[in-house]
């Protein structure tokens, strides 16, 4: 099979600034570390998937204890993302991938059901000729996406909404003419439910591992409900 | 495009600590000016090689990646980021070669202090390895080379070369006579190390930029201009 380099993007995980939905459920040392678990996680399943070298792609900077460690644990090498809204930092990712490599995955760490199969079923398709590969999470947005060529055209001042994503990128795939294949669409940790459903889940309750939901009396009154499960 | 034509290359690269590098130049420049001129080096060397666009590039630094003259080289140019580890550069230099290798038939090797390595310079070396050569180098006018692609490592070329004199370039031609190796040389190109080196850079249409602001220290009284 042609190799396909993984991108996993990651943010510095500082409490507070990361899986922010979340914060009031579990608080926002809890919501990092979740972070950092579904980052390590995505990671592993990267590299499980064994379709090529695995970057991780790390922003604002990559001057971050987090990303030293996971440098040290993984076979992985780091890049830092550019400025820009997430749609240029995408391109420029995509670019950069498909300067070194003839196909190219790009994921988030915020969907721990993407299996390493997901990516092997993406990685196949490119192979077989279809110009993007792509798994949905069921709020519209994308888990992960492949492409074995890139366009600004594609990126530029898409909509990144939930619910519109998926919409609005397939939509530019059809105005620039790319045949497309589009996996089913999977959960993610963010929407409500998610981490109950993490905590429920046999294979993935380890990354809820001494993560509590925090007292109701102490959460924000932002509507949050106590999790349950789906 | 398939992963086997494409030919990675790796760049050297140190933490721009003043006082450790382009130390021949420090009693002209001073040691940040020295420090200053090495990261813009390494810069220029980092986009020639992307402009060459041959393969994945990949800047190895030593001690550390996590510095922050990094940090901004990968958030603007993006090269993969990877640390050198330890040994001496022989083994280092063996040692990242290995690693381009794995899912690739060919690599490349640059340093960081060559700009007047040229991006045409670079797929030259790419061409000359898919040709078949066991062997490329960018020989430099200091008896060293700039630039070493390879298809296959060889403890020999990396192993007891006196890496700090003028007999790096010919000990490694014999190391590979040594081996029955072909290889191919390009033309010659010139490091920035000493002061007259420097001033070659200034006086250079192409690469003078390297040196803006970066002026030599003067003895008496400083004339400063009014722009």
């Amino acid at each position: 099979m042609t190799e396909t380099a993984v991108a996993i993007l990651a943010k510095a995980p500082v409490p507070g600034t990361v899986r922010t939905p979340l914060i009031p459920l579990v608080g926002a040392d809890g919501a990092a570390t979740l972070y950092e678990r579904c980052t390590n996680h995505a990671i592993e399943t990267a590299l499980e998937a064994n379709i090529g070298p695995v970057e991780l792609w790390c922003r604002p900077s990559m001057l971050n204890s987090f990303f030293a460690e996971m440098a040290r644990a993984h076979p992985i090498t780091l890049r830092v993302q550019g400025n820009g809204d997430l749609g240029m930092r995408l391109f420029r990712t995509y670019e950069a991938l498909l300067s070194g490599h003839p196909q190219a995955i790009v994921m988030g760490s915020n969907c721990p059901a993407l299996l390493p199969v997901h990516l092997r079923m993406m990685a196949e398709a490119l192979s077989d000729g279809y110009d993007a590969a792509f798994v949905p999470m069921d709020d519209g947005r994308c888990a992960a996406g492949g492409l074995r060529k890139v366009s600004e055209e594609v990126f530029k001042d898409l909509s990144w909404m939930p619910g519109t994503v998926i919409e609005a990128l397939t939509a530019r795939l059809e105005e620039v003419g790319w045949r497309w294949l589009e996996l089913p669409s999977l959960w993610d940790l963010d929407q409500p439910g998610g981490f109950a459903r993490l905590a429920a889940d046999p294979l993935l309750t380890h990354l809820a591992d001494r993560v509590f939901p925090i007292a109701p009396s102490r959460r924000h009154g932002d509507g949050t409900r106590p999790a349950s499960g789906p | 495009m398939s992963t086997e034509t494409l030919t990675p290359i790796a760049i050297f690269a140190k933490v721009p600590r003043p006082g450790t590098v382009k130390t021949r130049l420090i009693p002209e420049l001073g040691s940040e000016k020295a420090t200053r001129l090495y990261e813009r080096c390494t810069v220029h060397t980092v986009k020639t090689a992307m402009e060459a666009n041959v393969g994945p590039v990949e800047l190895w630094c030593t001690p550390t990646i996590l510095h922050p003259f990094f940090d901004g080289i990968g958030r603007s140019l993006h090269p993969v980021l990877r640390t050198q580890g330890n040994g001496n550069l022989g083994v280092r230099m063996w040692r990242t070669l290995e690693a381009l290798l794995i899912g690739h038939r060919q690599a490349l090797l640059i340093g960081s202090d060559c700009p007047s390595l040229t991006a045409e310079d670079i797929r030259s070396a790419a061409l000359a390895l898919s040709a078949g050569n066991d062997a490329v180098f960018v020989p430099t006018e200091d008896g060293g080379y700039a630039l070493i692609g390879i298809r296959a490592v060889e403890p020999t070329l990396f192993e007891d070369i006196p890496w700090t004199t003028d007999r790096v370039m010919e000990t490694t031609r014999e190391r590979m006579r040594d081996l029955d190796w072909t290889w191919k040389e390009l033309p010659v190109r010139w490091d920035v190390d000493r002061p007259e080196d420097f001033r070659r850079l200034e006086a250079d249409p192409i690469l003078s930029h390297l040196c803006d602001r970066i002026s030599r220290r003067t003895s008496g009284p400083r004339l400063r201009a009014v722009s």
